[in-house]
């Protein structure tokens, strides 16, 4: 059976569907004219944008192979985004349990303390973070400001209010009386967390830890104080490049990016449809 | 024997020991050896300074380079940070010449002299200062398009030349520089930037553009929406090598030197290393890789670059005599105003 739609023919009704393609229209060229507008860059022959190009060419792809910094910085920026996001599933997990499903005092505190990094300046949190590590070696003189520790665990600060906020929501949501009946059958509430209710809201943790790596893998504030001598992620590298080169380098850096994340999300929405969660 | 020994005899014994030893240190430095961090911007910068300083001098010594990769405002947050710290992060911060004069200001910076980097024998006098070493230098020029400038600039007044009203751009993060060299035609100094106020006031209502960053700056000359503009000289060249439409032409009011420094904290962990990379950037054939491929000028007397090279990188002799020095006392006292006035009065 197929559904038929009816659809209005009288002006009024026509117009407002003109506007609706119109506006949906205008909204979604206004989120994917910069990604265009990169990829176009990145196959320009120019070392400075001029429209028309003069030609097009794979050169900055393999420009930007040859640069030892955007490459370590690359794998800086995985490991990083990576820690960041296992350690803040970690903890926003048992966590998201207590505000989900425990009434106590404080929970709302609680919750907003999580949320917080949300609402401080990333710079802020950097540099706070990096004049705390350098007061704790005067204090006890152990080697922590320069430590790639000091990073992730101002990365973790970008995650946790993403994981929080979707593990939350999505537990939330959970139907109680199944998690009711494991317990009821004699499953401890440690086994039912694990074998029961975790499952119901994988998608969640996923999305949790999509959001969580994007965000801290694409982070330049907060890193800027942070990273260890020798070590340099990838925004960083980024933004040293353009203090000495202005060609499209970095456009072709971007668009590998941008790929690879967006190969991520496709591939995470086709296991957990993304869609119902977010 | 208690009369050969006695207290005051000891007592010179002891001294003169402690003097000898204290003497001894500096004919006998330790070689340089173990690892030297050094705080620099990346891209290009941190490439040469690896494939020219790290590499064929630093590494034969049995010292290894690891970089501490930023902008200098982070290394001189960080340098400050440290100060109490016994050891800091960085061997070696490379500054901008304003930098270097804050940070050792506020003491965090090591004295440094001939006997700890033998090669500043050779710095240009008008470069040199006590607590760091200049690495490359250029100068601030205009540049114009010849297409549509037809008479070459000879002094920063030809911006305000109603001919060229609508075609003339400064750029938002150079506020400093572009105040100074609009006081420079107009009465002020190098001490005094007040005068240049009412002049970019009338340089405004001619319709002057204002580009957020120097790149901005670089694809406006490209696209000839902008035709004159104030920048340093090595820009220049490397916007000339990426193919914008620009000829450099040197201000009369004299040519305002941007130093790219070097300096080692006090607590630098590895000072002995630190003081072999200064010594090493000084190099001449360092000093000319960086002439050749950023286009700045070398510090040191005794390179000999290749006339070509000479005539992009260097100013003209005649003018290197009236280089001009900013006044760091001076920018530090009223660089805040001169942003506050930018933004309120001239942009806003």
């Amino acid at each position: 059976m197929t559904r038929e739609t009816i659809r209005g023919r009288r002006p009024g009704e026509v117009l407002g569907r003109l506007a609706l393609h119109a506006a949906t229209t205008v909204t979604l060229a206004y989120i994917v004219l910069p990604l265009v507008l990169v990829v176009w860059l990145s196959f320009m022959a120019d070392e400075i944008m001029t429209v028309p190009p003069e030609g097009y060419s794979l050169r900055w792809y393999a420009v930007a192979w040859g640069q030892a910094q955007l490459r370590d910085g690359f794998l800086t920026s995985l490991w990083v985004a990576l820690a960041a996001t296992a350690l803040g599933l970690l903890i926003t997990v048992p966590a998201s349990f207590a505000l989900a499903r425990a009434r106590f005092i404080g929970r709302e505190a609680l919750l907003q303390l999580l949320m917080s990094p949300l609402i401080v300046p990333g710079i802020v949190i950097g540099a706070s973070i990096y004049v705390f590590l350098v007061q704790a070696e005067i204090a006890t003189g152990l080697p922590l400001s320069g430590s790639s520790w000091g990073l992730v665990v101002a990365h973790l600060l970008l995650t946790v209010p993403w994981c929080v906020r979707l593990v939350t929501a999505n537990l939330v949501g959970v139907n109680r009386s199944v998690e009711e009946a494991a317990l009821s059958l004699g499953a401890s509430p440690l086994v039912t967390a694990l074998t029961v209710t975790l499952p119901m809201i994988w998608p969640g943790l996923v999305a949790a830890a999509v959001f969580g790596f994007v965000v801290s893998f694409g982070n330049i504030e907060v890193s800027l104080f942070l990273v260890a001598p020798g070590q340099i992620t990838l925004p960083i590298a980024i933004l040293q490049y353009l203090q000495w080169k202005i060609d499209p380098t970095i456009a072709a850096v971007s668009v590998v990016q941008i790929a690879l994340i967006g190969l991520a999300l496709v591939a995470t929405s086709r296991i957990t449809n993304l869609g119902k969660v977010v | 024997m208690t009369a050969f020994l006695t207290r005051r005899r000891f007592g010179l014994m002891a001294g003169s020991g402690l003097a000898t030893l204290a003497l001894g240190r500096d004919p006998i430095r330790a070689a340089p050896s173990g690892q030297v961090v050094v705080g620099t911007w990346g891209g290009d910068y941190q490439n040469l300074l690896q494939q020219n300083i790290a590499e064929p001098i630093l590494q034969p010594m049995g010292v290894g380079v690891v970089y501490d990769t930023a902008n200098d405002s982070v290394r001189k947050t960080k340098i400050m940070a440290e100060r109490r710290l016994p050891r800091g992060s960085m061997d070696i911060a490379a500054l901008t010449a304003s930098g270097s004069y804050e940070m050792f200001a506020n003491g965090a910076l090591e004295e440094l002299d001939e006997a700890k980097v033998p090669n500043l024998k050779h710095v240009l006098p008008v470069l040199r200062s006590k607590y760091s070493i200049p690495h490359m230098y250029t100068g601030r020029v205009i540049l114009y398009n010849p297409k549509i400038v037809k008479d070459k600039p000879t002094s920063y007044a030809d911006l305000w030349k109603p001919e060229y009203a609508g075609k003339v751009g400064v750029i938002d993060i150079q506020y400093q520089t572009t105040i100074e060299s609009a006081a420079l035609v107009a009465g002020g100094s190098m001490t005094n930037y007040e005068p240049g106020k009412a002049k970019l006031l009338a340089l405004k209502k001619q319709g002057v553009r204002i580009y957020p960053t120097n790149e901005a700056m670089a694809q406006a000359l490209k696209t000839e929406e902008c035709a004159i503009c104030i920048m340093w000289m090595a820009r220049g060249v490397m916007w000339q090598k990426a193919g914008i439409p620009i000829e450099i032409a040197v201000p009369k009011e004299g040519v305002v030197l941007y130093v790219s420094e070097m300096a080692v904290p006090k607590n630098a962990r590895n000072k002995e290393a630190a003081f072999a990379y200064l010594n090493a950037a000084l190099e001449p054939k360092p000093q000319e890789a960086f002439a050749q491929k950023m286009g700045y000028g070398p510090t040191v007397g005794n390179v000999a670059l290749a006339p070509d090279l000479a005539g992009k990188v260097l100013l003209p002799p005649e003018m290197q005599s009236e280089f001009l020095k900013q006044n760091q006392d001076y920018l530090a006292k009223t660089d805040a105003s001169l942003q506050e006035w930018w933004t309120k009065e001239f942009k806003g």
